[in-house]
């Protein structure tokens, strides 16, 4: 599997650390790992892409269903420094105004 | 122009990633822009990704086949399987498409990257009834004659 996900816990909201490559075939896994984590979350749903070497539009798929799910269950649904890879396909897919996007200190 | 390779691999999505590092790998040799190999990497991986998805419908031991060919001015990629042949407007249905937050849909984001992604996209099916899916980029620009 080329993908690794770390789901963190921190005071009730979620943290997702994911690493690797983000395509048809490990795009599931990033699915069920975010929608687990915005059901438990609190408020705050964190996706840190950071070390995404690869994203097609299965990832951003992905990632419109977990914001489509956190904004209907009135959660914040955040993306914490994307990289270069991520930029550009969300680039590609016009979709880079529509996520909330911060960067780490 | 002649094919540069063809390959066939099965229809399997952990076959992208392979699939993916060989046509990075021929692209660098080619010298695009690093730039330029991140899109048609990108767009080859959502046509292979649309084969899956659409044409074998997530079946995962069909085939497909993928050529290259390098011209003096054009990249041609050639795309071939034998599963469903999509609609004949399929590449035109988003072209024209604003995308608003209101109306995103987690699907059809893969044909927007692909036009994106290439300069030319094309669709036929040929003799042998294979659906085939063309992709081109210009590859450099055309000289004016000297004189």
């Amino acid at each position: 599997m080329s993908i690794e996900i770390q789901t963190i816990e921190q005071n009730g909201n979620y943290k997702i650390q994911v690493s690797g490559q983000v395509d048809l075939y490990t795009s599931p896994n990033l699915r069920k790992s975010l929608l687990e984590a915005i059901d438990k979350s609190k408020e705050t749903i964190t996706v840190q892409l950071s070390h995404v070497e690869y994203m097609d539009s299965s990832g951003v798929a992905t990632l419109v269903e977990g914001l489509r799910s956190a904004t209907k269950q009135k959660k914040i649904f955040q993306i914490l420094s994307p990289s270069h890879a991520v930029r550009k396909v969300l680039n590609l897919s016009r979709l880079e105004t529509v996520f909330q996007i911060t960067e780490s200190n | 122009m002649r094919d540069d390779f063809t390959i066939t691999f099965r229809s399997h999505p952990k076959l992208l990633k392979p699939v993916r590092a060989l046509v990075r790998n021929y692209l660098e040799a080619a010298h695009f822009s690093q730039e330029k190999i991140d899109d048609m990497v990108l767009g080859l991986d959502e046509a292979c990704t649309n084969c899956i998805r659409h044409a074998y419908h997530g079946m995962r031991s069909e085939f497909i086949q993928l050529s290259a060919r390098l011209g003096t001015v054009w990249l041609e990629f050639e795309l071939q399987d034998c599963g469903t042949c999509p609609p004949k407007d399929f590449l035109n249905r988003e072209k024209s498409k604003n995308i608003e937050p209101a109306s995103i849909k987690p699907h059809g984001l893969g044909l927007i990257i692909l036009r994106r992604a290439f300069d030319e996209v094309s669709f036929h099916v040929n003799e042998d009834g294979k659906n085939c899916l063309i992709l081109r980029t210009r590859r450099k620009k055309r000289l004016g004659k000297v004189k």
